[in-house]
């Protein structure tokens, strides 16, 4: 296994040694992981209100601007928590 | 941006100033500290081997401690019974020998008791012989005691003792 | 009115009239805080003894956890090369916020004669130096925690998404690094999937900078409001809490930093070659096994 994945020879990743480490690294993830889907959804719909106040196309761009950055936001979080998945 | 308070001037100075404490510190104290932690390590490490060899260490003494009791206590037991035994056969011998000996010395008084039959037998056949003889010779004269007659006589003697059964 | 409620506004005040733009309050704090957390470190690290006092122990505490932290999450190699970077800004962030529950920090300052803060401050010239009443709030305070400012955190962001980009180019190489971003051989999901990678780190960015900004200025704001309704007091609980804030966020600052570098060098879609790669040795072994039953077959048959 460690000769496959050098950089996975730990199976307790981002686990912590000691309990508060652990809280703390799940309070980090849930902080960002919030963040992430709706920062995805803020950027996403400002784009969307520039380009439609560009092309005079509201509200079509904005919809898509606003779908996209949510599915930025998701495909963040999920690169995210991917470190922690291999472990289980 | 103005209103976030955002200028370039100020975000290239703190980048500047954090470049800075990163740099020191990784320079001159994370190094150091590494060192430190590492040796702590190590030694906790080594610690923990040490305990668990005196560990391995005492149990393997406590181990061959118990054989050898458990040695001594079988050797202590084989030498009773060895012991047991061999007094037992001491003490048999020891009888069978005061047996014979009680044997022997009942059989020499037997035989000697046999002799002084013997003797006091022929003593008194000697005298009874004698006896007779004297007798006779009171009785018929003296001239009997000669050597034929102290034969017959004592032929008669031992006739008349066999008759009676006293030999 | 005992007082006035201090004036509240985002961006740092230069530290006196007609500074350089870069001199500002919080900047001040931030020369400060650096001073003392080389200091600190130094006299630690520099001195190590061998039964630890309480400070040492603590400082050599939270490096081991640092460390620790690094290792699981990066595994020990990378771990060692990213932790100088994650423990630096984790010292940095966590000075930067506790200057907030300092007394003195944002009440002493130059006087200010903006009106915007209180229309009485045109006239705060003829007080002397201890400001009551109304112009309680005339005031452009020396020192400013410098996480609330922009500039700070933005810097600070905008160092961990470089070295991402930085440890990705070294770690993983031009192609593979370029090939995060630009996706051209896997259709259009692929291409769209690159550009979301693209749009990831500018979103990092901002989640990192706003996310302290946001949390510090309102734990700021927080205090100051509190302290002014409740005469000081009530403030106190809050101090408390500003405290654990304050570090928490210097974490969470910290641990994203790690996260992103470990990600940042991690080839794309790792799994999927991995399983590739089996697939492909399977396939290569069957056909061995194979060509090796045939050629038994025919010794075999030669035999015969």
């Amino acid at each position: 296994m460690a000769e496959h994945e050098p950089h996975n020879t730990q199976n307790s990743r981002g686990g912590g040694s000691n309990p508060y480490q652990g809280a703390l690294v799940a309070f980090s993830l849930v902080g960002q992981v919030g963040l992430m889907i709706s920062l995805g959804a803020l950027l996403g719909v400002f784009a969307g209100l520039f380009v439609d106040s560009k092309l005079h196309t509201t509200p079509i761009a904005t919809i898509i601007g606003l779908l996209l950055g949510l599915a930025a936001g998701i495909y963040g979080v999920f690169r995210l928590i991917s470190t922690f998945r291999k472990a289980g | 941006m103005a209103a976030l308070g955002i200028n370039v001037w100020a975000l290239v100075t703190q980048l500047i100033v954090f470049g800075i404490v990163l740099a020191i510190l990784w320079r001159f104290a994370y190094p150091a500290l590494m060192k430190t932690l590492d040796q702590r390590r190590d030694s906790i490490r080594e610690g923990l081997e040490n305990a668990e060899k005196s560990r391995r260490e005492l149990a393997d003494a406590e181990q061959r401690v118990a054989a050898m009791l458990d040695e001594a206590r079988q050797e202590a037991q084989r030498t009773i019974a060895q012991a047991t035994t061999a007094a037992q056969h001491v003490r048999e011998e020891i009888e069978q020998q005061a047996q014979d000996r009680a044997r022997d010395i009942m059989a020499q008084a037997e035989r000697r008791i046999q002799q002084e039959i013997a003797k006091a037998r022929a003593d008194l056949r000697q005298q009874v012989a004698d006896l007779a003889i004297m007798a006779a010779g009171k009785v018929v004269g003296a001239s009997l005691d000669t050597e034929t007659n102290r034969r017959l006589a004592s032929e008669v003697v031992a006739q008349s003792a066999a008759r009676d059964g006293l030999s | 009115m005992l007082w006035n409620l201090p004036g509240i506004h985002v961006p740092a005040d230069p530290l006196y009239p007609g500074a350089p733009p870069f001199l500002t309050n919080t900047f001040l704090l931030t020369i400060v805080g650096s001073i003392l957390i080389i200091a600190l470190m130094l006299f630690v690290g520099r001195n190590p003894k061998q039964v630890p006092g309480k400070l040492q122990n603590l400082v050599e505490w939270v490096f081991e956890q640092f460390l620790n932290l690094c290792e699981q999450v990066a595994g020990p190699e990378r771990g060692r090369k990213f932790f100088p970077w994650v423990l630096t800004i984790f010292l940095f962030v966590l000075f930067a916020n506790w200057w907030e529950v300092i007394p003195g920090i944002e009440t002493i300052g130059f006087k200010s004669t903006d009106t915007a803060l209180s229309p009485a401050c045109a006239h705060v010239g003829s007080q002397g130096f201890l400001l009551f009443g109304q112009y309680s709030n005339c005031i452009t305070p020396f020192f400013r925690p410098p996480s609330t400012d922009l500039n700070f955190t933005i810097a600070l962001s905008i160092v961990t998404v470089v070295m991402t980009q930085v440890y990705g180019f070294v770690v993983l190489g031009f192609r593979l690094q370029i090939g995060r971003y630009l996706v051209f051989n896997q259709g259009i999901m692929g291409f769209i999937v690159g550009l979301f990678e693209l749009l990831l780190e500018a979103m990092r960015l901002i989640s990192l900078s706003f996310r302290l900004f946001g949390n510090l200025f309102a734990g700021d704001v927080l205090l100051v409001v509190i302290s002014f309704i409740s005469i000081g007091v009530g403030a106190i609980p809050f101090y408390f809490l500003e405290i654990f804030v304050g570090f928490i966020q210097a974490f969470v600052f910290a641990f994203l930093t790690l996260l992103f570098f470990t990600l940042g060098t991690t080839p794309h879609g790792h799994e999927a070659h991995e399983e590739e790669h089996l697939a492909e040795t399977a396939h290569a072994e069957h056909e061995r096994v194979a060509s090796a039953l045939a050629g038994a077959k025919l010794e075999e048959a030669h035999a015969q």
